[in-house]
């Protein structure tokens, strides 16, 4: 069965929308409310967890190898989870990391922007071009947001295979459309879709374990082969491979990998200067 | 008295069919490899295979066309896609095109037995044969 990834506008309407869908097919949830125990789990702090999930990079912010490490333990427990099918999965931006996958149905919840501001303009009692204004704001802090994380606007149609905005249609008409697209053989999972989760799987699981001490290191696993890549000084080659090879080979479910610590010229330049 | 799964592998590279055929031939399936998709398609469209294992970038005829050949020929037969350039564009067109799965290359026997073991217990069992399960 396949895995549904909803992104919203509104974080409530994506919640209204997930748990509608999930209901009608049987499927499972996950949602924010699993980061209370993500945090739990790798002592992390909750706050900070959600920040990193939230909130785009600033002077006073969460430091970004912090950030980085954050939401790579968040894609390490929502990868988890996706990899058994049958799954709703809204509110953890999974819509930007896990790529690639064919039996993902990514869709994208759009809101009515004179509802939205309505809402904005009761609930926190502005005038009705405060309110749209306000929501303008919300918007362009997720575009930064996103596009600081993942290198993407998550508010691009190209991202998704499925784009509905409630308000002419009902959360109950939304549904059924995600329902019925779900059904199609398009998104059934096959060896080669499965095989490609289970890669991010691993990939999300030693980012989480080497961003911790290295955050710029990149991890890519294609077809089970595994790489892990960064760069330091000369001085700290050596050591930062030892390092990170110990760190790699802890992480479970890794086999054969290889990591390669490549020269930092601009680093080695910088430290010259001095 | 189990029937013998009837198996095609078509493929433009005649490594494949030396390394698949015994591969399968061990699980009991019978097979014949095709490297010309032409000389396949002539075959496929004379006689009915329960599987048929196809490479997509094949030249000319490719293994969309083999897809869509079979489903027009036998619907019943399992088509398995294999490929060195998997994207999830093709995948998905293999897969609303009726392919029964899609396994990107490099593979190993043992995952594709694996697969053609699913397509087996999948298979309907075809017009005409009879099937005693001691069941009235």
């Amino acid at each position: 069965m396949p895995v549904i990834v909803l992104s919203s506008e509104n974080a409530d309407t994506g919640a209204e929308v997930a748990r509608a869908v999930a209901e009608q097919l049987g499927y499972r949830l996950l949602g924010p409310d699993v980061l209370p125990r993500v945090a739990a789990d790798r002592g992390l702090d909750p706050a900070r967890l959600v920040e990193a999930l939230t909130t785009p990079p600033s002077l006073l912010g969460l430091p970004s190898g912090l950030r980085t490490h954050y939401l790579a333990c968040v894609e390490d427990a929502v990868c988890a989870e996706l990899v058994d099918d049958a799954v709703v999965c809204h509110g953890l931006a999974a819509h930007l990391y896990v790529t690639g996958v064919s039996h993902v149905l990514k869709v994208r919840i759009l809101c009515d922007p004179e509802h939205r501001s309505a809402e904005l303009a009761s609930g926190r009692g502005l005038s009705a071009a405060k309110a749209r204004a306000a929501l303008a704001r919300e918007i362009r802090i997720r575009r930064r947001w996103s596009k600081a994380a993942y290198g993407r606007d998550e508010t691009d149609a190209t991202l998704y295979d499925l784009v509905v905005k409630i308000g002419q249609i009902s959360v109950e008409r939304a549904c059924q459309m995600i329902a019925d697209t779900a059904g199609d053989r398009t998104f059934r999972p096959m060896t080669y879709s499965r095989k490609r989760l289970q890669d991010l799987l691993l990939q999300s699981r030693v980012r989480a374990a080497v961003t911790e001490q290295f955050p710029d290191a990149q991890v890519v696993v294609l077809n089970g082969d595994l790489t892990v890549r960064m760069t330091s000084l000369k001085r700290d080659r050596t050591r930062h491979e030892a390092q990170l090879e110990e760190v790699v080979s802890r992480v479970p479910g890794v086999g054969s990998f290889e990591v390669e610590v490549l020269e930092d010229f601009l680093g080695e330049a910088a430290e010259s200067l001095r | 008295m189990d029937r013998v799964t009837r198996v095609l592998i078509v493929d433009d590279e005649p490594l494949v069919g030396k390394r698949l055929t015994p591969a399968l031939e061990k699980i009991g399936c019978e097979v014949e490899f095709f490297a010309d998709p032409a000389a396949a398609l002539d075959r496929i469209e004379a006689s009915e295979f329960d599987i048929v294992i196809t490479d997509v970038c094949m030249g000319e005829i490719d293994g969309i066309h083999v897809l869509k050949t079979v489903r027009r020929c036998c619907p019943r037969t399992k088509v398995i896609i294999i490929t060195g350039y998997a994207m999830m564009s093709l995948a998905r067109e293999a897969m609303r095109r009726g392919a029964y799965d899609f396994i990107a290359k490099p593979f190993t026997p043992d995952d594709l037995r694996e697969v053609v073991r699913r397509a087996e217990a999948d298979l309907p069992v075809p017009v005409g044969h009879a099937v005693d399960d001691g069941d009235p």
